[in-house]
């Protein structure tokens, strides 16, 4: 690829990727290595799904993401834009799921 | 001899995103069309509006139509939004007996449905946003102009989805083994959002090809 650009590699371990019975938000290193008991993204309410993907989007060090023909977002309105569930939130929700599915199952299988 | 047959491009770029993505048809995608013996007719930039296109997009020999820019549900736009095909005020009869490919967002729920009721022989596009990574944003123009690439190449539209499909699926797997796992999820929400006949039968026929 002519344009792969250098990011920093994204500490995908402490980030949130389910939820534990008491609301606190769950990393991926405490899923994979604790197997504690939890909702996982799938079994949050659609507002529960939304503040897990903002609290993704906001730990993350560097955003990048555009919607083609609508520009690029920063993190701020990216957040915004989950958070109120908007049409742009709800794809970046959507991506975000097919993100956790693949790094929980990445992980599991030591490829992370 | 045989007739030259031509290929319409209707590429924006005024923004970031589409400026990326119309640089990098320009430089990887329509000097491969032309190598495998099309003509492109350009209506690209400040001519991506539809006062340019309809003056082209009625010649018989114009085989298939593709592009770069904004889409709804309803309307593929040109250049700084301008409308070039909106179902509001579709001409029924300028897109029939070709194959339409749009890189944009929305286009297939609804355009795309219309522009085959009314003749076009296969529609390729999405159905939702098409998300972008910027800092790989080659890897995204690569899987959707592997559209254009295929049917160039004279296979069908069936054999053009499954191609298009494998390709997204190299690139997803080279972008997670490279560490860049969100835009590999991106690129996995685009391609399952792509639509073509193969996917449903209202976006057209599985053995259209244009060669």
């Amino acid at each position: 690829m002519a344009n792969n650009t250098s990011m920093p590699r994204e500490d995908h371990w402490s980030r949130p990727v389910a939820m534990a019975p008491n609301g606190q938000w769950l990393s991926l290193r405490e899923v994979v290595e604790e197997e504690p008991a939890r909702f996982s993204f799938v079994q949050l309410t659609p507002k529960q799904q939304a503040e897990l993907v903002a609290e993704r989007i906001r730990q993350r060090p560097q955003y990048d993401m555009g919607i083609l023909g609508l520009g690029i977002l920063d993190k701020k309105r990216a957040i915004n834009e989950v958070r109120a569930r908007t049409p742009i939130g709800c794809t970046l929700i959507e991506v975000e799921q097919r993100m956790i599915e693949r790094l929980i199952k990445r992980a599991g299988e030591k490829k992370l | 001899m045989k007739p030259v047959l031509k290929i319409l491009a209707i590429d924006s770029s005024y923004d970031r995103i589409t400026k990326a993505s119309y640089d990098y048809r320009n430089r990887y995608v329509y000097p491969y069309l032309e190598s495998r013996g099309f003509e492109i007719i350009r209506c690209q930039g400040r001519t991506a509006r539809r006062i340019y296109v309809e003056s082209e997009v009625y010649r018989k020999d114009i085989v298939y139509v593709t592009g770069v820019g904004h889409g709804t549900d309803t309307t593929y736009m040109g250049e700084h939004y301008n409308p070039i095909f909106d179902m509001a005020n579709s001409q029924v009869e300028e897109l029939r007996n070709k194959v339409v490919h749009f890189f944009a967002c929305q286009t297939a729920a609804k355009l795309g449905v219309d522009f085959v009721n009314h003749g076009c022989h296969a529609y390729f596009g999405y159905d939702k946003d098409f998300i972008v990574s910027m800092h790989v944003s080659d890897a995204f123009f690569d899987c959707d102009s592997e559209v254009d690439r295929a049917f160039a190449d004279g296979l069908n539209a069936e054999e053009v989805y499954d191609r298009v499909i494998a390709h997204y699926n190299q690139k997803i797997s080279e972008l997670e083994d490279g560490g860049h796992d969100e835009a590999a999820a991106a690129l996995m929400y685009n391609r399952d959002h792509f639509c073509a006949p193969s996917v449903d039968p209202k976006w057209g026929d599985k053995k259209a090809r244009i060669v």
